[in-house]
């Protein structure tokens, strides 16, 4: 290593050092501010999204510029933060693809009340939270919600439900995987303002 | 890792799908090291993958709750739940106020003579700044001597992360259990225990001899990611991800993270940090294996964790805490 790299590389060092925060406390800050307002921005992007096919997409790239961006810096409060990023890629996008996202720039202007009061108090009563649960569980397909009741619930173990309802092991890992990417979209999909909001 | 047909599928629901199967596969199936390896892998292979990993594990921690649903064959398991997010919450204002609080020491000054002691009780964490700007972070019960020049430091007892500046014509070493780890600019840990010695490196490179002896044989050359284990029985080096790595580090922040970890492994760990141990009184709590986020001083929220959430029974005493089916 030569010395006169030295300083260069101790400087930036030093400068990471100043800026990382801990994978820890991102992911923390992650699920508990940006993902409960799923149910909002997956709105926003429909209404200023023409290809409704796109919009899975552009929600994920909204949390991925989200998350590296806040590697450096955790946002605070998240909400106006993350639609900042979200108004930006619908605008990169369609500057890329010779769209004019009309409906975009309208939507900013009616946003920015909503921008600048802090997200919906999410406590959810215990009690609620399990009716949100079991009302996501009742809209899976009956086999599906069976595998994943017996998983989740009875705490079977794969290979014991694969017995218990006479279907292959990988019919099981199919039933369980397609389970829980439903009810991940399901439950993100409700508002999860059960109080504190008009 | 799954079998979809690619029809119109998007890259995020692909990548989603691939999560789920993860967790799954985590949850219900046999789980290896290897699993755990190319697990860790995946989740490192592009920042969306980390990503759709946290949004379906968040949600897939939320279903537990579920569990209450369970016929009363263990009437324990329905025990009210509180808040998850309110016992994180409170971990992570403890951790920022005892933070801010061992933040103080960062300033400290040594004198420049002699050889210098840091030690800290249970429970402790001390930051040591030396003169060049190198930084040591002695974790719970621990001892650590520096020498006079600061080039030098002897790792006694427990645990310390070392962030040294690198200085060509003065190699940093640490002698510790009979060995003796050379740095070459580097940040890395290590971590003595009786009869077990570990260290861990997070950059650059460091050199790790069979004694303290200048002329020392190599037992090993680390590199970024490499975890050096030494026993009576010989050295052994794997390599982790960065972010399980990382995760070995989270004392700094006075955080545990764990990830499919026994509940004894857990205890173990806690009871570096406490006075009150917590004792798994039934051996067959062994093989439960949960993810958990806990303050280093967190006994009593993991006992809340044991009791509303896993529905095991939960004895509180003065000097310890007695879990059991």
């Amino acid at each position: 290593m030569a010395e006169s790299h030295h300083s260069d590389r101790k400087s930036a060092e030093e400068a990471r050092r100043e800026t990382l925060v801990p994978a820890s406390d991102l992911d923390v800050w992650f699920i508990q501010e940006v993902l409960p307002l799923e149910a909002d921005v997956m709105q926003f992007l429909r209404r200023s999204w023409q290809n409704a096919s796109d919009v899975e997409d552009l929600c994920q790239e909204v949390y991925v510029r989200t998350y590296e961006t806040a590697k450096t810096r955790i946002p605070k409060p998240a909400r106006p933060f993350v639609f900042t990023v979200a108004r930006n890629l619908v605008i990169d996008r369609a500057r890329r693809e010779h769209v004019v996202p009309i409906e975009a720039v309208a939507d900013l202007e009616q946003l920015g009340v909503a921008l600048d009061t802090p997200g919906p108090d999410r406590v959810v009563l215990a009690r609620d939270e399990l009716r949100l649960l079991q009302a996501a569980l009742d809209r899976l397909p009956p086999r599906r919600r069976e595998v994943v009741i017996l998983g989740r619930i009875e705490g079977l173990k794969g290979r014991e439900i694969a017995a218990r309802l006479g279907i292959t092991e990988q019919t099981v890992g199919e039933h369980l995987t397609e389970g829980i990417r439903a009810l991940t979209d399901m439950l993100l999909a409700e508002p999860q303002a059960a109080e504190g909001k008009s | 890792m799954n079998n979809e047909p690619a029809a119109p599928a998007s890259d995020t629901h692909r990548v989603r799908t691939e999560a789920a199967a993860w967790i799954q596969k985590r949850a219900f199936w046999d789980w290896s090291a290897e699993d755990e390896t190319a697990f860790e892998h995946w989740l490192a292979a592009a920042p969306s993958h980390h990503i759709a990993y946290l949004r379906v594990q968040a949600v897939w921690g939320r279903t537990e709750r579920l569990s209450a649903l369970r016929r009363p064959m263990n009437p324990r398991a329905v025990a009210p739940a509180r808040s998850h997010k309110r016992f994180f919450l409170a971990g992570i204002a403890v951790a920022a106020v005892i933070f801010s609080l061992v933040g103080g020491f960062a300033a400290f000054d040594l004198p420049g003579f002699g050889e210098e002691r840091f030690t800290t009780a249970i429970g402790d964490h001390r930051i040591v700044t030396l003169s060049d700007g190198s930084r040591i972070e002695l974790n719970t019960n621990s001892v650590l001597r520096l020498g006079k020049t600061q080039r030098q430091a002897w790792l006694d007892q427990g645990e310390a992360y070392f962030d040294i500046v690198h200085d060509a014509q003065h190699p940093f070493s640490v002698f510790v259990a009979g060995k003796r780890v050379e740095d070459l600019g580097t940040k890395f840990v290590v971590r003595t225990e009786t009869g077990k010695l570990t260290i861990g490196l997070f950059e650059g490179k460091a050199s790790l001899k069979a004694s303290a002896a200048p002329q020392a044989a190599e037992l090993a050359v680390l590199v970024p990611g490499d975890v050096a284990i030494s026993t009576a029985h010989g050295t052994t080096v794997t390599t982790k991800t960065e972010r399980a790595l990382r995760n070995t580090l989270s004392w700094r922040q006075n955080m545990l993270i764990f990830n499919n970890t026994p509940l004894t492994d857990i205890a173990d760990q806690l009871n570096r940090y406490n006075h009150r141990k917590v004792v798994i009184a039934d051996s067959s709590l062994a093989q439960l294996k949960i993810d958990a986020s806990i303050p280093t001083n967190g006994v009593e929220a993991f006992g809340r964790v044991a009791k509303n959430y896993l529905g095991l029974r939960v004895q509180t005493r003065e000097s310890e805490i007695i879990i059991s089916r």
